[in-house]
């Protein structure tokens, strides 16, 4: 059977992010500077933003336990992509449990028909982020290698 | 109980698969049999059957959005929350289920 040439799901991890902003809406800005940069794709970190901003304001993407899932439509993305931050500055997210924020998960997908198999793998990063087990073990995850490893794990797992 | 469920939330990548998390915790937690259909970003998955909704004793919709497929759930019992409230509290909606069902 042939296989059809996948590109991985783009990952940009950063721990022990110094946010300077303490508001939702600002830190947007400065986390879509941060994954823009180093993104491949050239999407700008405006549309980022305004992808993020479009989403947040149907309902808050903070979950509970100081995480928080923020994702959009992003205008100009080819492929879906994983932004994963942990702040040093957790911030009031209007979360569904009220309390501060630390972990994002930062989701963006194109605005047209994207990859299905990277959606794919976000959905199930989604499952798996709301267990609170896992929650406990992405606490003690320690620098951006064992982060991404830790996701990756998530993605290859078959189970279901 | 035989609980089903449909989760559907805006972008379909996040709260949909979310819910269906909490939703399968807290009805196993409660020793119930529970099937989430999923109505995302990747199309419909783990399809609820005519079969699986004929022999459910309740439907759960945490929907932001409509959803396909409708037709199936014309006799069964239904509650209808927002998807934050399957994130928020699934185990508080599995006992108000079990108390309206019990009554």
């Amino acid at each position: 059977m042939k296989e059809k040439e996948i590109v991985p799901l783009e990952m940009f991890v950063q721990l022990s992010f110094p946010n300077a902003k303490r508001n939702k809406l600002a830190l947007f800005e400065e986390v879509a500077a941060a994954a823009a940069d180093h993104l491949k794709d050239s999407v700008s970190a405006a549309a980022i933003v305004s992808g993020l901003k479009e989403r947040e304001a149907l309902s808050t993407t903070g979950f509970g336990n100081g995480f928080a899932i923020p994702h959009g439509k992003i205008a100009g993305l080819q492929y879906p992509m994983l932004a994963v931050f942990r702040l040093k500055n957790p911030i009031d997210w209007e979360a569904l449990d009220d309390q501060m924020v630390s972990h994002l998960f930062i989701i963006l997908v194109p605005e047209n028909d994207a990859e299905q198999t990277h959606l794919k793998l976000l959905s199930k990063l989604s499952y798996e982020l709301v267990n609170q087990e896992v929650q406990e073990q992405i606490r003690q995850i320690k620098n951006e290698a064992e982060m991404t490893k830790w996701i990756e794990s998530v993605f290859q797992n078959e189970e279901k | 109980m035989n609980i089903i469920a449909v989760t559907a939330c805006a972008t379909g990548v996040a709260h949909t698969f979310m819910a269906k998390r909490t939703l399968e915790e807290a009805a196993k937690k409660r020793g119930h049999q529970i099937k989430v259909e999923t109505q995302g970003a990747t199309g419909i998955e783990d399809e609820l059957t005519q079969k699986e909704v004929n022999e459910a004793d309740i439907l759960i919709l945490a929907v932001e959005v409509g959803i396909a497929k409708k037709e199936r759930f014309e006799k069964i019992k239904k509650v209808e929350i927002p998807i934050s409230t399957a994130i928020k509290n699934a185990d508080g909606l599995i006992q108000k289920i079990e108390e309206k069902l019990h009554q």
